[in-house]
C-alpha cells in the first residue's frame, strides 16, 4: 500500500493518475500534504484486497484513516449517462465516489475549486455537467446565478453539513426545476440516507418503518442500524437531534459541546438562536481556547443586505436575553466564513 | 500597552453589560476592576486579536496577575519576546 499525495500532482492530472493506480490493482490512501502531516503515520504494508483510504473530515477531531474496499466502492449502482462535478477532492469521501463513478461510466468527472472559480471555465465538458455536490458552506460563498450557464444540471446534492431551508430556497430562486437531494454520510458508516423531498432534516417515517434505519436516544442523539448488515444493533452517530412537525432536524454535534462558565452549550444551537435575528443573515460559533476559561465561543456573523449598518453591539445586547446555554462569549461580524479542506465551515476560532 | 489593555476593558464591559471603576490604576486589583472572569477570558482573546499574541497560552506554567501592574507586566514581557 502506499501514499498517493495530490499536492504533488498537477490539478489538471489528478483524475488521470488516479484512475492508472487503481486500475493497476494497487492499494493506495489519497491525502494533501498541506492538510495532512503523514511523516509519522504509517500504512500496513498489504490489504487483504485493494483498498483506499482517505482521511476522515476531522471536522471535530484529528483526522483519521478510513479504508474502503475498491470492490464495495466499485458495486454502487450508478446511472452511466451522469457527468459529475464536485466541489470534493478525491481525498474526501463524496470526491472519491465521483471518481469511482468516472472510472464506471468512462465519463468525465470535475473536481472544481473551492471558491468555485471553475464553474466559469470555458471548458465545453464543464457546461455539460448534469449533477453538482458540495458542501451547503461551499455553495454559499458564490453567486448561485452562475449555475444558470449549465443547461444539462439537473440536481445538486448537499451534504457534510446540515442543509437549511434558505439554501433550498436560494438554489430554487435560480433554477427552479433543479433537483436537490441531500445526503447524510459519516465516514465511519458511510451514506446512511438521501433525502429528496427538499425539507431541511429528516422524515419521521425513517424512524417508524417496520425496520427502522433510525432511532433516537433518550438524551437526544441520532441512532443509525445499518440496512447492509442483518440483526445490526443501533450505533451513535454523535448528532443530536430534535423532533418538530413531523420532522427530524440536526440540533449539534454531540462532541461539539463546549462547558463555558460551567453552563454546556452547543455551538450549532447558539447558530439557530442568532440565525433568527433579522439582521443577521448568517452565523457560525466557533471555539477558542481560553487559558483562563476553558473555551469561549465567538458568534461570526455576516450582515443581512438590508441591515448593512450591523451594530454589533446592539447584538451583544440580544445575546444577554438569550438562555445562557443560548449565549457566545463575543460577536465578530465578518464577510464570509473560512472553510476547512473538507468544505465544511471551521470550527476554532483564530 | 496599558493604555490599550484599558481601552479594551472599556469595551469588553460594555459588550457583557458591566461598568468598570471610573480609575483604572497599575496599582488596581483586577478582581475589584468590575470584571468577572470570564470578562477577562473575552478580554485576551480581544486584546490577541489586536496585538497577535495571547500571553497566557505562551506562558508555559499556568499565570495569575493579581493587579493590573502585573496584567500590564506580562503582556509587555511577550511584547518584547515578539
Amino acid at each position: 500500500m502506499r501514499w498517493f499525495n495530490l499536492d504533488s500532482l498537477n490539478r489538471g492530472n489528478w483524475f488521470d493518475d488516479l484512475k492508472k493506480v487503481i486500475e493497476s490493482g494497487d492499494s493506495i490512501a489519497i491525502y494533501k500534504s498541506s492538510d495532512i502531516d503523514v511523516s509519522q503515520l504509517e500504512l500496513p504494508e498489504t490489504t487483504p484486497q485493494q483498498t483506499i483510504a482517505i482521511f476522515s473530515g476531522g471536522t471535530t477531531g484529528a483526522p483519521k484513516l478510513v479504508f474502503h474496499p475498491v470492490s464495495e466502492l466499485l458495486s454502487a449502482p450508478k446511472k452511466p449517462s451522469l457527468i459529475l462535478g464536485t466541489f470534493y477532492s478525491p481525498d474526501r469521501m463524496a470526491g472519491l465516489q465521483a471518481l469511482i463513478h468516472g472510472l464506471k461510466s468512462g465519463n468525465a468527472v470535475f473536481f472544481i475549486d473551492p471558491s468555485g472559480t471553475d464553474l466559469r471555465s470555458e471548458h465545453p465538458g464543464v457546461k455539460k455537467i448534469t449533477h453538482l455536490s458540495a458542501t451547503p458552506s461551499q455553495m454559499r460563498v458564490f453567486d448561485l446565478r452562475i449555475l444558470l450557464a449549465f443547461s444539462e444540471l439537473r440536481a445538486i446534492t448537499l451534504g457534510g453539513e446540515p442543509v437549511t431551508p434558505k439554501d433550498i430556497a436560494g438554489l430554487k430562486e435560480v433554477l427552479p426545476d433543479l433537483k436537490i437531494y441531500q445526503i447524510y454520510a459519516s465516514s465511519e458508516f458511510g451514506q446512511m440516507c438521501s433525502v429528496r423531498d427538499e425539507k431541511p432534516g429528516l422524515p419521521l417515517e425513517y424512524f417508524k418503518d417496520p425496520s427502522p434505519r433510525f432511532n433516537i436516544s433518550a438524551d437526544g442523539e441520532l441512532l443509525y442500524r445499518s440496512h447492509l448488515k442483518s440483526n445490526a444493533q443501533f450505533c451513535p452517530t454523535g448528532d443530536l437531534v430534535s423532533i418538530s412537525e413531523g420532522r427530524v432536524y440536526f440540533v449539534g454535534r454531540k462532541d461539539l459541546q463546549v462547558s463555558v462558565g460551567g453552563v454546556l452549550r452547543s455551538p450549532e444551537a447558539i447558530e439557530t438562536a442568532i440565525k433568527a435575528w433579522p439582521e443577521v443573515d448568517d452565523c457560525v460559533v466557533k471555539i477558542k481556547t481560553s487559558a483562563l476559561m476553558g473555551s469561549i465561543l465567538v458568534a461570526e456573523v455576516i450582515a443581512n443586505r438590508a441591515h448593512e449598518a450591523l451594530a454589533v453591539s446592539d447584538l451583544h445586547k440580544r445575546m444577554m436575553e438569550l438562555p445562557p446555554n443560548k449565549q457566545a462569549q463575543m460577536i465578530k461580524q465578518v464577510d464570509r466564513f473560512k472553510l476547512n479542506a473538507a468544505g465544511k465551515v471551521a470550527r476554532r476560532y483564530e | 500597552m496599558y493604555e490599550l489593555i484599558v481601552k479594551t476593558m472599556q469595551e469588553v464591559a460594555e459588550m457583557q453589560g458591566k461598568k468598570i471603576g471610573s480609575t483604572v490604576t497599575m496599582d488596581s486589583v483586577l478582581l475589584d476592576i468590575g470584571l468577572d472572569s470570564l470578562s477577562y477570558a473575552i478580554l485576551v482573546v480581544e486584546l490577541e486579536t489586536k496585538i497577535g499574541f495571547d500571553p497566557f497560552q505562551l506562558e508555559s506554567a499556568p499565570i495569575y496577575p493579581v493587579t493590573m501592574r502585573e496584567f500590564v507586566a506580562l503582556y509587555e514581557k511577550h511584547q518584547l519576546a515578539q
